[in-house]
């Protein structure tokens, strides 16, 4: 397992932070999710639940379990993990899968590309789930990943993702990605892809 | 796999970040709590698309290539099916997959989540077993009694 050094944003302040991103989910990494990530997701769940929050508004990720992730795609070489790590805590997570879709965009159109197929951040960044902000700049560390998997694959920096419609606008204004609308075949999510154009601009500073 | 990010990079972004929600993934079992406590047996209830698959792949003594050749898909993808309980199988390889196992492609989609379950028993919880099922092994008595209920309950919602 690999570390490239990165960074993260202190929210408030805006101060840089040294981070590291893993290029796979480690058990230590599976251990603080369980430890930190779990009990905060489930006093959310606790929360909507009791407050009777239709299930289509919560976040997707409550009830993601990582280490069932994991445990399935070890063994398959087409899915790749990632972890971003901060002061020793667990930052974010993201399963990349490199055959699941090809590309949609009709410039594009079925060539191969780098699907991200879940990615999560810490509830401590997520004020919906916690209250708290601390840190940000987890999102597009994880796109520049799964940009860098997909050139390193021979994929020119294609990738794509379903979204939900609260991150739309992070997907497509922040990361410069196409919007191809709601994906009836996925539960009407919305379906984002980047061209290999658009992840040469997103890979350059803003 | 090692990268590169320059302080300079990442300055530019990640004020543009902040106050974003960033998840991208399935909805699929949402509302269910994260950990589940003790191991989940297989039932007609709670097997999975893949596990079905996977039973009625060794109930034939084949393996993931036999059933890739048949089923004109490609054994990484039938892999996954098996493996993988959240993923969401193309719906033309669940139709080709029908075709294989002689079973209602309808009711095949149902339980690969990708249309409407009507059934009482395909709608039950289809949550994850996670069983390890790239062996060749003859099923044993439980399994075979578990995918018979299964082709049951498929075949019963078909023509329902």
């Amino acid at each position: 397992m690999e570390k490239s050094a990165i960074y993260v944003q202190r929210s408030g302040t805006r101060d840089d932070v040294d981070a590291e991103l893993w290029d796979d989910i480690s058990d230590l990494h599976l251990d603080l999710w369980r430890s930190t990530w779990v009990p905060m997701m489930d006093n959310a769940a606790r929360r909507l639940r009791s407050a009777a929050v239709p299930l289509h508004k919560w976040p997707q990720d409550l009830h993601w379990d990582w280490g069932n992730k994991t445990d399935w795609s070890r063994p398959l070489l087409t899915l790749q993990r990632f972890a971003i790590t901060c002061g020793g805590a667990l930052q974010g997570l993201m399963l990349v899968n490199l055959t699941k879709l090809t590309a949609r965009l009709p410039s594009q159109k079925g060539k191969d590309l780098a699907y991200i197929e879940f990615v999560s951040t810490a509830p401590w960044n997520r004020p919906e789930i916690s209250g708290l902000q601390q840190f940000h700049g987890i999102g597009i560390n994880m796109v520049r990943a799964a940009v860098e998997l997909s050139r390193n694959e021979g994929f020119h920096g294609r990738i794509g993702l379903h979204s939900l419609s609260q991150a739309a606008s992070f997907y497509g204004k922040t990361c410069g990605m196409s919007a191809l609308g709601q994906d009836r075949h996925y539960d009407d999510l919305d379906y984002f892809e980047m061209t290999p154009a658009q992840a040469d601009a997103f890979c350059r500073p803003a | 796999m090692k990268i590169t990010v320059t302080k300079e990079w990442f300055r530019s972004r990640a004020h543009l970040e902040e106050g974003h929600e960033i998840g991208a993934g399935s909805l699929r079992h949402i509302g269910r709590p994260a950990l589940r406590t003790g191991p989940v047996q297989p039932t007609v209830g709670n097997i999975t698309f893949g596990q079905t698959i996977a039973l009625l792949r060794r109930q034939r003594r084949w393996t993931i290539e036999r059933l890739a050749t048949e089923a004109e898909a490609t054994s990484r993808e039938l892999a996954e099916i098996e493996a993988n309980p959240e993923g969401r199988p193309e719906r033309s390889t669940v139709c080709r997959l029908a075709k294989v196992f002689r079973l209602p492609s309808q009711a095949l989609l149902q339980k690969a989540g990708l249309a409407d379950a009507t059934s009482p028993r395909l709608r039950e919880d289809p949550m994850r077993y996670a069983d390890c099922s790239e062996f060749n092994e003859p099923l044993t008595p439980d399994e075979e009694d578990v995918l018979q209920a299964v082709l049951k309950a498929l075949v019963e919602d078909a023509q329902a």
